[in-house]
C-alpha cells in the first residue's frame, strides 16, 4: 500500500507516495529527479547507485524507502555543483577518473563515506573502501589516486 | 598476457597508457605492410564519411565570436572522441583547442556518420574532419590573400589570425566569417598539416565531456522499449558534478 514518507534529501524536505519497499534509487531517480546514483545491476553488487544514508554509503538499488527514517541522504547533487565542486569532485575532474563515468558516482559517494569516518586513509584502505565499487573500462588508479589527493587537500 | 602475470608477480602497477604503449608494439609489428614501409600515396578520394557529406558547413562553422563549431555524427559515451576530434579540428585549422566547440549529435544537423562503433570515431571521423578542416583553412586563407592583396602562400596563420611575415596587415578567421560560404564541396586535393608540425594532437587534453553537464541536463530518451518508459543515456550526464 502506498504511504507519503517525509525523507531529507540533500537538506531539503520532500513528502513521497510510494509503496515502503519501493527501492530508495527509484524514489531518488523517478521522484526526484537526482539521476546522479544509477541503476547498475540492481543487485547492489556493483555501487553505482550508492549515496549516503546518515554516514553510511547504501547501494540504494535495494535500500527500501521505509527504512530511511530520519537519517539525511546524500546524492552526488547535494555534494557540490560544476561551478561550485566538492574537493573530491575536484580531484576527479583533475585526475580524470573516469572514462564512461557510469561508476564514478559510486566511486565518489563511497569514498566521500569514507573520508568522513577517515580522512587520512592509507591507500590500502582506499582499495579497501572500493573493493566493492565495479568499474569496467579501467579507470581504477586515477580513481585511487584522486581519493589519496582530496585526502591530501592536494587538489587544485 | 606477459605484461600482466609479470605485473601482479611484482606487484607492479601498469597504467593503461603504458599497457596500450607495450600492446601497440605488438599490433604494430602484425600490421606491418610494404605500403606502409613505403609511405602512403595521398589518398585520390575523400576519407569516406567525408565523401557521404562532402558540404563543410556540415562539419564546421566559423563564428564572428571568435570560435569555431565543430559538428561529427559520432556520439560521446565516455570514449573521449569528442575531445580527440576538438583536437584535430584545433590542430588542422590552427586554432587553440579551447576555441571548438564540439557539437552532440543531433539528427537535424549531424552528419549523417552511421553507427559509433567499433573504436572508429578517429579513424572515420577524425579523418574526415581533418579533410573539411584543411579545405576550411584554405578557403579562409584564399579570402584572405584577396583581401591583403598578399600571395596565399605568403599567409600564415596562429590561433585563426592570418598574417604575412614582415607585412603590418592582418585578418583574422573571424571577422572572416560571415564573408566565408562553406556551403561547399570538400575537395580532396588540399593541403594537409605535416605531423611533425603538430603542437596539439598528440598531447593529453583534458576531456572536454568530464566535469560537465550540460546546463539543462534533462535526461533524453532514446530507446524506448514500451510507450512512455525509458531506458536510456542522456546528453551531457552527470558525471561527477551536477550543475
Amino acid at each position: 500500500m502506498p504511504e507519503t514518507y517525509r525523507i531529507r534529501v540533500n537538506a531539503a524536505e520532500h513528502a513521497v507516495t510510494a509503496d515502503g519497499d519501493t527501492p530508495l534509487l527509484y524514489v531518488l531517480r523517478n521522484d526526484l529527479g537526482l539521476n546522479g546514483p544509477k541503476f547498475g545491476c540492481g543487485l547492489a553488487q556493483c555501487g553505482a547507485c550508492t549515496a549516503i544514508v546518515g554516514t553510511e554509503a547504501i547501494r540504494t538499488c535495494l535500500f527500501p524507502l521505509s527504512a530511511v527514517g530520519d537519517a539525511p541522504v546524500l546524492t552526488l547533487e547535494g555534494l557540490g555543483t560544476v561551478d561550485r565542486p566538492h574537493p573530491l569532485q575536484k580531484a576527479f575532474i583533475a585526475e580524470q577518473a573516469a572514462q564512461c563515468g557510469y561508476c564514478i558516482n559510486g566511486m565518489v559517494m563511497t569514498a566521500k563515506a569514507l573520508l568522513d569516518r577517515n580522512p587520512r586513509p592509507t591507500r590500502a584502505e582506499i582499495r579497501q573502501a572500493l573493493a566493492g565499487n565495479l568499474c569496467r573500462c579501467g579507470t581504477h588508479l586515477r580513481i585511487v589516486r584522486a581519493i589519496e589527493s582530496a585526502a591530501k587537500g592536494a587538489a587544485p | 598476457m606477459r605484461a600482466g602475470s609479470d605485473a601482479r608477480r611484482s606487484g607492479r602497477e601498469y597504467s593503461r597508457r603504458q599497457f596500450g604503449q607495450a600492446a601497440a608494439g605488438i599490433v604494430l609489428f602484425f600490421s606491418m605492410r610494404p605500403g606502409v614501409i613505403l609511405g602512403q600515396p595521398a589518398p585520390a578520394r575523400l576519407p569516406a564519411d567525408l565523401d557521404a557529406n562532402r558540404r563543410l558547413d556540415s562539419w564546421l562553422r566559423i563564428n564572428p565570436e571568435g570560435n569555431i563549431e565543430v559538428f561529427t555524427g559520432k556520439v560521446e559515451l565516455g570514449q573521449g572522441n569528442l575531445t580527440a576530434l576538438a583536437q584535430i579540428a584545433a590542430e588542422e585549422l590552427d586554432v587553440a583547442f579551447e576555441r571548438v566547440r564540439m557539437r552532440p549529435v543531433d539528427t537535424t544537423h549531424s552528419p549523417d556518420e552511421s553507427y559509433t562503433a567499433g573504436s572508429a570515431s578517429i579513424e572515420a571521423t577524425g579523418s574526415a574532419l581533418r579533410y573539411a578542416a584543411a579545405n576550411t583553412r584554405v578557403i579562409l586563407l584564399e579570402t584572405a590573400a584577396a583581401k591583403l592583396g598578399m600571395a596565399i602562400d605568403t599567409l600564415t596563420v596562429d590561433d585563426g589570425v592570418i598574417s604575412s611575415s614582415g607585412a603590418a596587415n592582418r585578418v583574422t578567421y573571424w571577422q572572416l566569417a560571415l564573408e566565408t560560404p562553406l556551403a561547399r564541396n570538400a575537395s580532396s586535393d588540399v593541403p594537409l598539416k605535416s605531423p611533425s608540425k603538430y603542437r596539439i594532437v598528440g598531447t593529453s587534453a583534458p576531456r572536454l565531456d568530464i566535469p560537465r553537464s550540460s546546463p539543462a541536463a534533462k535526461p533524453t530518451c532514446r530507446i524506448r522499449a514500451c510507450p512512455g518508459c525509458c531506458s536510456a543515456a542522456s546528453y551531457g550526464r552527470p558525471v561527477i558534478t551536477r550543475s
